[in-house]
């Protein structure tokens, strides 16, 4: 418990710097006026405050969060530490999507979301009716439809690069491709944060069962669990989570992989606390890459280049940490 | 609560695996079953946890089909013991007898301190207590089985069903967790159900036996009512061998005859 309030106040923190930093730098003191309406704050301070800032970090840190849970979610289902949100192919159904709306609906914003959260979540429902025909094992055969779907979404995307026009379409897709949170409106954040909330609540209502899954599915059935409707539930919402994030973001690799790990070298195995831990370190870690991502340069580097980045340092320290301590 | 099969059929894979039993199980007693590897002895109990469902016949708990009682409802009836333990489970020992609570908890309840209590309570009794904290793959199979067991007691159901409880169990542990079944089922009034390897143990212990042979049941023997001699011959016919019961100053001792 307390390390998970250690992780809310650094959460906190990281937010409030992420307001801070950046090519106009806003001092805390700055915030807190703004906040409060007291001293004299500039219109100019106010505007970017309220109207970049705050919106964007926001929308960061529920990015985060819940590509972290969507992470955890499927590592636990799937009973494996390297399964990520990916597995079911819910990334390369939103990328299709993407391209589809910059290629054929002139690539406005509004299309590209549409069309890539449905074509995203299309992708992973094709995924389970796949491994549902295919019988066996599901955990088994829905990683392995997972693989057949995502390796199809990607010849189509590969089919779609290729057609597309190189001067007027591809920099776009390929710019989608690696996700940025830039021009974040309010109105993204509405839509992410009421799809999150709803998908998150639901998970954190069946998070006692999801920890029960793991035992084989007769314990479950024991103690009274509902495998396939937990089952499916989780899988739901956690696709939920990455389709509503990467359809206004565009892909953010790593983070759902890679938060679950962390939390759990650094703050112990403890599935329930684990649970609420992803979701704080999820919001922190993509803070940082994404204040990394508007800062490091002059122009803003592409989230996912981050993440990978960073995702590859903490898989390193990880593989060490735990050799090490099994020495 | 009493627990009635009727006619049960089960085929898996086409390869019939239990033929057309019935029996019955009552509580206060201490039941097991005896039958060579591939009897069905798995089978039927998973059958009658409603794991599988059966080709003919009907399980009744207190007179009502399970097919009419809801998943949670029978968890409130029948706590399960598998055979198997999940290998590398990164869970630790009180976290997964905490589980037990489930079938009695809303989405988004917690265990009450009562249910902690009565929890610490079976983990002290259980000698599980000093290990609480140990993840289940860092303990001995042995000890594994007594968490399992705990987690099982925990979820409080009035009936205990059990799959070769002490197959990892030290020969002193056997003991031990068998004596402490039988107080279940005799002072607790329990219901408990085990299929077991051991017929010597099996006939220490078990106050009802039932034996099962290529699917079927071959015998009941009530040990009170039908008596070692009875028993003796029906295990003989079981295992297509010779076995007797002597008698020795600490009781009967079954053997298994040169």
């Amino acid at each position: 418990m307390k390390k998970t309030i250690f992780l809310s106040i650094l959460l906190f923190f990281t937010f409030l710097l992420s307001c801070c930093i950046g090519r106009y730098y806003l001092s805390i003191v700055d915030i807190v006026h703004i906040i409060t309406d007291s001293g004299n704050s500039s219109a100019m301070d106010i505007n970017i405050f309220f109207k970049i800032r705050l919106p964007r970090a926001i929308l960061v840190t529920i990015s985060g969060s819940a590509l972290a849970l969507s992470g955890f979610v499927y590592q636990s289902l799937f009973k494996n530490p390297l399964v990520s949100p990916d597995v079911l192919g819910v990334s390369g159904g939103a990328s299709v999507g993407a391209i589809v709306a910059i290629l054929f609906f002139s690539g406005s914003s509004v299309m590209i979301q549409v069309s890539s959260f449905f074509c995203s979540m299309f992708v992973v429902f094709c995924s389970m009716l796949l491994a549902k025909y295919m019988g066996g094992k599901p955990m088994y055969t829905m990683v392995l439809a997972g693989i057949i779907m995502s390796s199809l979404a990607n010849a189509i995307i590969m089919s779609l690069k290729y057609l597309a026009d190189p001067v007027k379409h591809l920099a776009s897709i390929e710019y989608w491709l690696m996700g940025s949170f830039n021009a974040t409106t309010w109105k993204d954040v509405l839509i992410v944060f009421t799809i999150s909330f709803i998908a998150t609540t639901i998970l954190f209502f069946i998070k006692r069962r999801l920890w029960i899954l793991a035992l084989g599915d007769h314990e479950a059935q024991a103690l009274g669990v509902h495998i396939r409707m937990i089952t499916t539930l989780a899988i739901l919402c956690a696709t939920v989570l990455v389709s509503a994030v990467v359809s206004i973001s565009g892909i953010v690799s790593w983070i759902g992989l890679i938060v679950p790990h962390i939390v759990r070298v650094f703050t112990g195995e403890n599935y329930l606390e684990n649970f609420t831990q992803s979701i704080l370190v999820g919001g922190i870690l993509l803070l940082i890459a994404d204040t990394l991502a508007r800062t490091l340069s002059a122009s803003e580097i592409p989230i996912s280049i981050l993440t990978s980045f960073m995702g590859a340092i903490f898989l390193v320290i990880f593989l060490f940490l735990r050799n090490r301590s099994r020495v | 609560m009493k627990i009635a099969v009727e006619n049960l059929t089960l085929k898996l894979n086409n390869r019939p695996i239990l033929k057309n039993i019935s029996l019955q199980l009552n509580p206060n007693k201490l039941i097991m079953l005896l039958g060579e590897n591939g009897a069905g002895k798995t089978q039927f109990i998973k059958t009658i946890m409603g794991f599988h469902h059966s080709d003919r016949g009907s399980i009744y708990y207190d007179n009502k089909n399970i097919k009419n009682i809801s998943l949670k409802e029978r968890a409130k009836l029948i706590s399960y013991v598998s055979q198997g333990t999940i290998p590398g489970l990164r869970y630790r020992v009180f976290e997964l007898i905490s589980m037990g609570h489930t079938p009695h908890l809303g989405y988004f309840e917690k265990p009450s301190k009562e249910m902690k209590a009565k929890e610490e309570h079976i983990m002290k009794e259980f000698g599980v207590w000093d290990f609480r904290n140990a993840f289940l793959d860092e303990i001995s199979g042995g000890e594994c089985r007594l968490v399992y067991l705990c987690k099982a007691l925990v979820q409080d159901t009035p009936w205990l069903i059990l799959d070769e409880p002490t197959a990892f169990l030290d020969y002193k542990k056997q003991h031990d967790f068998l004596k402490r079944l039988k107080t279940l089922a005799k002072d607790q009034g329990k219901g408990v159900f085990m299929s077991i390897h051991n017929p010597s143990i099996a006939s220490q212990y078990g106050e009802i036996l039932i034996l099962l042979k290529n699917g079927e049941i071959v015998d009941i023997i009530d040990k009170g009512k039908d008596g070692y001699e009875k028993l003796s011959l029906a295990l003989s016919n079981l295992y297509e061998h010779d076995m007797v019961f002597e008698d020795t100053s600490m009781g009967k001792l079954l053997i298994w005859k040169e």
